[in-house]
């Protein structure tokens, strides 16, 4: 259930709840009308008129929403619930339970992908196959290098970090998969060789190329 | 003409090191390095992956080898090897 703030002309306002029916309709409830001088509301109605809640979805007018935010646990809001009643808070409850529900389903994912049986690097041949196998198609080792702009040591590799853009990663034709396997890689080289001097930093390198591409 | 496959799992390659100083070579893309002595040479194996041609780089103070390097030998003056990379 959401409460409605519905600016009216001649400097009236409707209150009103909505419930959602069984059918996904809106149901309108207690609607009152009072005009907006006797809430204190003034200014452009842009700047007041919406909904109060969370569980607006069917009627939607989120650019009302910051307006409405700023104003709760206000002295308007609170005189507005005493003419209809107080929210209660069955739509946000049902809007952090559907967020709870994808952080549930987000973990499990996450858990389900860090459980899955990976491609175990043992020696620096697997490590070959697997860094080849993740090469954008018709790209060399030494081209990808190029767009990587890794250069020689963990220093410079991290570095590079700062500079790594989306855009190239993408126009380059990699994956966060492919970046997430060649982070993969490097971790495996870091392991089988502990001297190399470029691994460990190549592998923060492409775990943010990865983490650019999974969050453009 | 298409050349002949390899029925080789390795290619490998030697290179001598006649600049009169030591000289690094990294190994791309592992982001490795090892030390060619002046005057030596080394022995570069290369896993076989078709389609994949192995480049040498001259840089100013180093080179660089792109490729899917199996292991690097040194080769001694007697022509014996030993490994001093992978393996």
């Amino acid at each position: 259930m959401v409460l409605v703030l519905h600016a009216l002309d001649h400097g009236w306002v409707a209150l009103y709840k909505i419930y959602s029916g069984a059918d996904q309709k809106g149901i309108v409830q207690d609607r009152i009308e009072v005009t907006a001088k006797s809430l204190g509301l003034s200014g452009p109605a842009s700047e007041w008129a919406g909904i109060i809640g969370d569980g607006f979805g069917p009627v939607g007018v989120s650019g009302a929403i910051t307006a409405i935010r700023r104003l709760k646990n206000t002295p308007i809001i609170r005189k507005i619930f005493s003419l209809v009643g107080e929210v209660d808070d069955t739509a946000t409850t049902a809007s952090k339970a559907v967020n709870q529900a994808a952080d549930v389903a987000k973990d499990k994912a996450l858990k389900t992908a860090e459980n899955a049986p990976k491609t175990v690097l043992n020696s620096l041949d697997d490590v070959a196959v697997d860094m080849r196998s993740n090469l954008p198609p018709g790209m060399n080792p030494k081209q990808f290098g190029e767009v990587l702009k890794w250069g020689g040591g963990s220093e410079s590799a991290r570095q590079r970090i700062a500079t790594l853009t989306v855009d190239e990663l993408r126009k380059a034709g990699i994956t966060s998969q492919m970046a997430d396997n060649w982070a993969a890689a490097y971790d495996a080289v870091a392991r089988l060789k502990p001297n190399n001097p470029s691994a460990a930093g190549r592998a923060d390198l492409m775990r943010q190329a990865a983490r650019l591409l999974r969050d453009e | 003409m298409t050349p002949p496959e390899s029925t080789s799992r390795y290619v490998r390659m030697r290179f001598s090191n006649s600049l009169g100083v030591d000289r690094e070579l990294w190994i791309e893309p592992f982001g490795d390095v090892v030390i060619i002595a002046s005057s030596r040479t080394v022995e570069i194996v290369f896993t076989e992956q078709a389609g994949d041609i192995p480049e040498i780089e001259i840089a100013d103070t180093s080179f660089i080898v792109h490729g899917w390097v199996h292991e690097i030998l040194e080769v001694e003056t007697d022509g014996s090897t030993k490994v001093i990379w992978g393996g």
